[in-house]
């Protein structure tokens, strides 16, 4: 092992082979992944059956939250993923699935935990890098979208419930101020997402910053397992916009925003991914 | 490589003194210059780290949008890693190398340019994260995307020295040192390269994404800091202890079995993320591997300093190369551990994470570096360290400081996972469970930042000629404790000896 470029060559051989295996091989395989179209008609009796009726059509995943470019560039920049995971682990690696504020079983109806189906490689699709996170010191944001929701009397699906205005307003003044809210969180303030300036009507602008929701305390959520999502009685005199000022989100904290409410995960996998029976309709 | 050139030199002829006399004068200007500057990245990791620290249990302390948590948390890892690691470990590697091939060092100039462009990028890329262009999503890739080039061609320019020198080498002799050292200089320009290739501009990864990042920082941790670390420690250990290596079999062991088994490993740290199976699998089972490479490293150093532990009393090289092994050992071990499936449920991307990286960066590398730098800054300045009181406070201030820290981050790590992963506790039980820890956290860093200050300052009065001119080279001890009639026929040389 005298000469230079026999050396040279054997670590090239050593690192050569783990270089494709470990970082091309799997780089190539997303850039060749397709979005999969949910069966309607099983080609054969040894494939799994069909998905439901009224998937029909329709391919898997059909949105993408890693769509929202620019949102998603602010919370790169801002280091969100730091301290937040956006990954649902499946359950031989942990109770992500059982988790509450995990996915789709932010309203309660029973003490019961839902099962949330933990992420898969087509959830990332269009990112540049899937926001797997850092470090899981916050909670996790895999499906953010499913705490902002307002439930609508009748629908069942949460997928068709609209957002919620002052959960969204709760969500602007949380980035302004987490510490006024949550007294313990360890969440920095991103007060520079926003700006503040005088009022120029009297009633304000409607996107500035609210405080002070739920005035009426029979319009706040039920507290059942300590709801995250309330209100401080009072603010801090500091955190206030001095008379006739208001606080206004900047286009960067509406982008982050929109991107946050985008990030869902829980559409059904077609059965060619999971090799599961679906249940048939009734 | 013949065994006879593992053997120290008989005897050390006039002409030899003055080739190394040659040498160090020749590596002078560089080494100096990378030592400096990696010393003050050194202190303003620190203070990063130390601000970080603070943030997470205050997060209104200095609030400032350029000092949110998220942003000082990356500066500070990358300071620690490309400003105070690499600057380091090229300055040991220069100053290795030379003298072991047995050359001046025909071009230092160039070196030290290419230490401005790389001191540049570093600095251009801490100032871009803090001032929120930064890639904070990327795991030890957090410069913002136009920095890299200037990284990989400066380091290039540094390593076509290497292999100058390398090629110019007195023929016949190859020692374990060089082969870690090539093994640095090869690496690592290989794995940012492809990284930055398909992360920042090919894009469009996925996934891939997360496993390729996780994948490039195990391997500058493994393929970097590893092998620079333990050619510094193959070069130290038999010069103090003025004894061959104890075995040649065993190191080429551990040389190609870290080579072929480190650049798996990394994704390890996704078990049970969506990624294939197979990637953790891979990744897990070579991490674990990696314990023989280890075993066999960790063997050989007993083996040489065997009998002659009280030098790691008195000599301050060698006292921190040993803590510098301990923490390799460490390293490996927990490396290991938490890439297994059964630890993961609980360490999953908790602060535990962050103490396999402090002991790797910390209590390995960093360690391992001072050992070298108090080794090589007498030889290359011409004058002796001022006092054996400041190597004694910095020994123990970062010995003590460091073991607690990462004590402490994998306490808390686990604590949070613990949390995490139990029936009926919301996200914020993490946070609370481990705030305790992190208060004990914010001490260490202090202390940190003590033992770096006394460094950095008694590195400047070194590097400002105003170390001890005359008598006999600097002890942890001020006169070294009676010891017993020497155990070995030869003798035993002092630090700062020209051995």
């Amino acid at each position: 092992m005298n000469s230079l470029k026999s050396f040279v060559l054997a670590i090239g051989a050593c690192i050569g082979v783990p270089t494709y295996i470990m970082a091309v091989r799997p780089y190539a395989i997303e850039r060749e992944r397709q979005p999969v179209a949910y069966q309607t008609t099983a080609p054969d009796p040894t494939t799994p059956a069909p998905d439901p009726e009224d998937l029909k059509g329709l391919n898997y995943p059909a949105s993408f939250p890693g769509d929202n470019k620019r949102g998603e560039l602010v919370y790169v920049r801002e280091g969100c993923a730091q301290c937040h995971t956006q990954v649902v682990r499946p359950a031989y690696a942990g109770i992500d699935q059982w988790k509450r504020y995990a996915g789709k079983e932010q309203v309660y109806e029973s003490d019961a935990p839902t099962v949330v189906r933990h992420t898969h490689p087509w959830d990332y699709m269009h990112e540049d890098f899937a926001m797997f996170g850092i470090r899981r010191i916050g909670p996790d944001l895999t499906n953010l979208r499913y705490r902002f929701l307002k439930p609508v009397a009748g629908v069942t699906d949460q997928d068709k419930w609209p957002l919620d205005p002052e959960k969204v307003a709760w969500l602007y003044t949380y980035l302004y101020n987490p510490q006024a809210i949550h007294e313990w969180s360890n969440s920095p303030s991103f007060k520079h997402l926003f700006e503040t300036k005088k009022k120029e009507t009297a009633a304000g602008r409607g996107d500035a910053l609210k405080f002070h929701f739920f005035e009426d305390k029979a319009k706040e959520p039920a507290k059942g397992h300590g709801d995250p999502l309330k209100f401080p009685a009072k603010y801090p005199e500091k955190l206030m916009p001095a008379e006739g000022e208001e606080i206004i989100p900047t286009d960067e904290a509406k982008d982050l925003v929109e991107y946050l409410l985008g990030l869902k995960r829980t559409a059904p996998l077609p059965s060619s991914i999971t090799g599961i029976k679906p249940e048939p309709k009734k | 490589m013949s065994q006879e050139s593992q053997t120290l030199p008989p005897e050390v002829t006039p002409e030899d003194i003055l080739q190394r006399a040659a040498i160090d004068k020749s590596t002078r200007l560089p080494v100096l210059f990378f030592f400096t500057s990696a010393a003050v990245w050194l202190f303003l990791a620190t203070l990063f780290g130390l601000l970080a620290s603070i943030k997470l249990v205050v997060p209104g302390f200095i609030d400032s949008e350029y000092l949110t948590y998220p942003r000082v948390q990356a500066a500070f890892i990358n300071a620690l890693v490309y400003g105070w690691g690499f600057q380091a470990g090229m300055g040991v590697m220069i100053w290795i190398m030379a003298r072991l091939c047995r050359t001046d060092l025909r071009n230092p100039v160039t070196l030290v340019v290419a230490g401005h462009f790389w001191n540049l990028g570093v600095t251009l890329g801490i100032i871009g994260i803090l001032a929120g262009m930064g890639n904070l999503h990327m795991k030890l890739l957090e410069f913002p995307s136009w920095t890299w080039p200037i990284l990989l061609l400066t380091y290039s320019l540094i390593i076509v020295w290497m292999v100058i020198m390398f090629s110019a080498r007195r023929k016949g002799i190859v020692y374990i040192s060089q082969w870690y050292i090539l093994a640095a200089c090869f690496s690592w320009p290989w794995f940012y390269l492809v990284t930055n290739c398909l992360l920042n501009v090919m894009k469009k990864a996925g996934i891939a994404g997360p496993v390729i990042a996780s994948w490039y920082s195990s391997n500058v941790l493994f393929l970097w800091m590893v092998p620079v670390g333990l050619a510094s420690a193959y070069f130290i250990i038999p010069k103090i202890t003025a004894r061959p290596v104890y075995s040649y079999n065993l190191s080429t062991l551990a040389f190609w079995s870290l080579l072929v088994l480190a650049p798996w490993a990394g994704a390890q740290e996704l078990i049970g993320g969506p990624v294939p199976v197979w990637i953790p699998a891979f990744a897990g089972t070579a991490q674990i591997l990696l314990l023989i490479p280890m075993v066999t490293v960790a063997l050989n150093h007993y083996r040489t300093v065997k009998g002659s532990h009280e030098l790691v009393e008195v000599s301050p090289s060698l006292r921190f190369t040993f803590f510098g092994s301990i923490g390799y050992v460490t390293t490996c071990v927990m490396s290991a551990l938490l890439g297994s499936m059964t630890l993961s449920r609980y360490t999953f991307a908790s602060y535990a994470g962050d103490a396999v990286q402090m002991t790797g960066y910390y209590m390995f590398f960093t360690m391992a570096m001072f050992g070298a730098i108090y080794f090589i800054v007498p030889r290359v300045t011409n004058c002796e360290w001022v006092t054996g009181k400041r190597i004694r406070m910095h020994f123990w201030l970062s010995a003590y400081a460091c073991i607690f820290l990462c004590v402490l981050l994998l306490v808390a790590g686990f604590s949070q996972g613990a949390a995490n992963d139990s029936w009926g506790k919301d996200y914020w039980s993490g946070i609370l469970f481990s705030r305790g820890y992190l208060v004990g956290r914010i001490l260490m860093w202090l202390l940190l930042l003590a033992a770096n200050f006394v460094f950095l300052r008694h590195l400047s009065l070194m590097v400002l000629n105003r170390g001890r001119k005359a008598g006999s080279p600097t002890l942890i001890h001020e006169r070294p404790a009676p010891v017993p009639a020497p155990v070995a026929t030869l003798p035993i040389p002092t630090e700062g000896a020209e051995a």
